[in-house]
C-alpha cells in the first residue's frame, strides 16, 4: 500500500513537471512537399516575428537540399524522407528558397506577414 | 524546341555542379593547404593528407549514403546535430593543432609532431566527411537521370578543380611568405576557419531548434550577395553570411581570439622561423 503512494506520488510529480511542455504544442506546423524537383506550395504564407516548424516532405526518389540565404537555412533531404526545419521568428517580408540539387525548378518563397 | 529547353536544362546543371561543387571542396582543401604548410614547416612529410583523403571520403560515404536515418534522429533534426557536432570537433581539434603547433616544447619532439599529425589527419577526414556526404547525395541524385550525366560530371570535375586549385594558391602563397609574417597569416587564416565552423555549427543547432534564435546584427546582402560567386566562395572560405545573427556573430568572434590567443602567444619560439616553405 506504501509503495503504491510513493507511485502515486512519484507520477504526480513527474506529471507536474511534465505539464508545462505538453501545455507548449510547440510552434505552428507548415507542410512543404518536393514532387519533380518542385515546391508544392511554392508561396507559403506565415505570421511575421513567430516560430515556424517546416515539414519537408521529399517525394522525388533523389535527394534534394532546401536552401535559403535569406533565412540562413541548408539541409539535404533524402529521396522519400521528411525533414524538419525551424524557422523565425522572422521580420515581415519575402524569404526565397530554393532546392540546391536542382536550383532552377526548384524554386519558392516564404512571406512573412504581420 | 524541346532540344533547345534540354540544351538550357543541361546548361543550368553544368553551372550548378562547378558552384556547388567547388564550394564543398573549397573547405577542405584550404584546411588542408594551411595544414600541409604548418606540417612542412615543422618539417614532417606531409604524407598524412592522404589518410587524410581517404579515411574522410571512406566517411562521407558511409554518412552520405545513410542520411536518411539520420536525419530522422532526435525528431528529424540529426543531421543539423551530426554536422553541428562534427563542426565543433573540428573547431576543438584546431585549437590543439595551433597550440601543439606554436609551443617549441611540442613541436620539437617525437611524441608532439605525431599528435599535430594525427590532429591534422582528424581534421580534414571530419571535414571531408560533412561536405563529402552532401556531394555524394548531390552527385547520388544528379547522375540518376542520364540526361543529365556529362554535364553534371564535367561541371564536377571542373568544380573540384577550382576547389582544389585555390588550395593549392593558398599552399604557395603561405611558402612564399618567410618568417614571423607566414605564421601570422597562417594563424588568421585559420582563427577565421574555425570562426566560420562556430557560426555554422550555432546556426546549425538554432535550425534544430536546440538553442533559440537571436535577432540578425547586419544586412550586407545588397553589398555582397550570397547568391554572387564571390560571395558564395567568401562564404566557403571564411564564413561570409550577408544576415548574420548576435549568436552567430559572438560565436565567430569568441573562437578567432581564442585561436589567435592560443597562436600568437609563444609566436617568437617557433622553429625554423625564416626558412621557405618551397626552398
Amino acid at each position: 500500500m506504501k509503495t503504491l503512494h510513493y507511485k502515486l506520488v512519484l507520477l504526480t510529480c513527474i506529471g507536474f513537471i511534465i505539464s508545462p511542455f505538453n501545455a507548449f504544442a510547440g510552434p505552428p506546423i507548415i507542410e512543404l512537399e518536393i514532387k519533380d524537383h518542385l515546391f508544392y506550395p511554392s508561396i507559403i504564407e506565415i505570421p511575421a516575428n513567430k516560430k515556424i516548424k517546416l515539414l519537408i516532405k521529399n517525394l522525388d526518389p533523389t535527394p534534394e537540399e532546401f536552401e535559403s540565404y535569406e533565412l540562413n537555412r541548408e539541409k539535404v533531404i533524402a529521396g522519400n524522407r521528411k525533414a524538419v526545419i525551424f524557422i523565425g521568428p522572422l521580420a515581415p517580408g519575402e524569404y526565397p528558397f530554393f532546392g540546391e540539387f536542382y536550383p532552377k525548378t526548384a524554386q519558392g518563397k516564404i512571406v512573412a506577414i504581420e | 524546341m524541346s532540344l533547345s529547353s534540354d540544351d538550357n536544362r543541361n546548361k543550368k546543371m553544368f553551372l550548378n555542379s562547378i558552384a556547388l561543387i567547388s564550394q564543398e571542396v573549397l573547405e577542405a582543401s584550404i584546411l588542408i593547404s594551411i595544414l600541409m604548410a604548418l606540417t612542412k614547416q615543422l618539417e614532417l612529410s606531409s604524407r598524412w593528407a592522404i589518410s587524410a583523403l581517404l579515411i574522410g571520403s571512406l566517411g562521407a560515404y558511409i554518412y552520405g549514403l545513410n542520411i536518411g536515418n539520420i536525419s530522422e534522429w532526435f525528431d528529424y533534426v540529426g543531421q543539423e546535430i551530426v554536422n553541428a557536432c562534427i563542426q565543433i570537433a573540428i573547431v576543438m581539434l584546431m585549437f590543439i593543432a595551433t597550440f601543439l603547433y606554436s609551443r617549441s616544447i611540442f613541436n620539437t619532439k617525437k611524441y608532439g609532431q605525431t599528435l599535430f599529425i594525427v590532429n591534422a589527419t582528424a581534421i580534414v577526414a571530419l571535414a571531408i566527411v560533412r561536405e563529402g556526404a552532401e556531394i555524394y547525395n548531390y552527385l547520388a541524385g544528379a547522375l540518376t537521370h542520364a540526361e543529365y550525366l556529362v554535364s553534371v560530371t564535367t561541371g564536377s570535375i571542373i568544380g573540384t578543380g577550382i576547389g582544389v586549385s585555390i588550395g593549392i594558391l593558398f599552399y604557395y602563397a603561405l611558402g612564399a611568405i618567410t618568417g614571423k609574417r607566414r605564421h601570422i597569416i597562417g594563424l588568421i587564416l585559420f582563427s577565421l576557419i574555425a570562426g566560420s565552423m562556430t557560426s555554422q555549427a550555432l546556426l546549425l543547432l538554432n535550425q534544430a531548434d536546440w538553442i533559440p534564435s537571436t535577432p540578425i546584427l547586419w544586412d550586407t546582402s545588397s553589398l555582397l550577395s550570397e547568391y554572387s560567386l564571390t560571395g558564395r566562395l567568401l562564404y566557403g572560405l571564411i564564413g561570409y553570411e550577408a544576415t548574420p545573427s548576435i549568436l552567430e556573430f559572438f560565436g565567430y568572434l569568441t573562437t578567432v581570439m581564442i585561436m589567435l590567443f592560443i597562436g600568437i602567444k609563444k609566436t617568437p619560439k617557433i622553429k625554423c622561423l625564416d626558412e621557405k616553405i618551397n626552398t
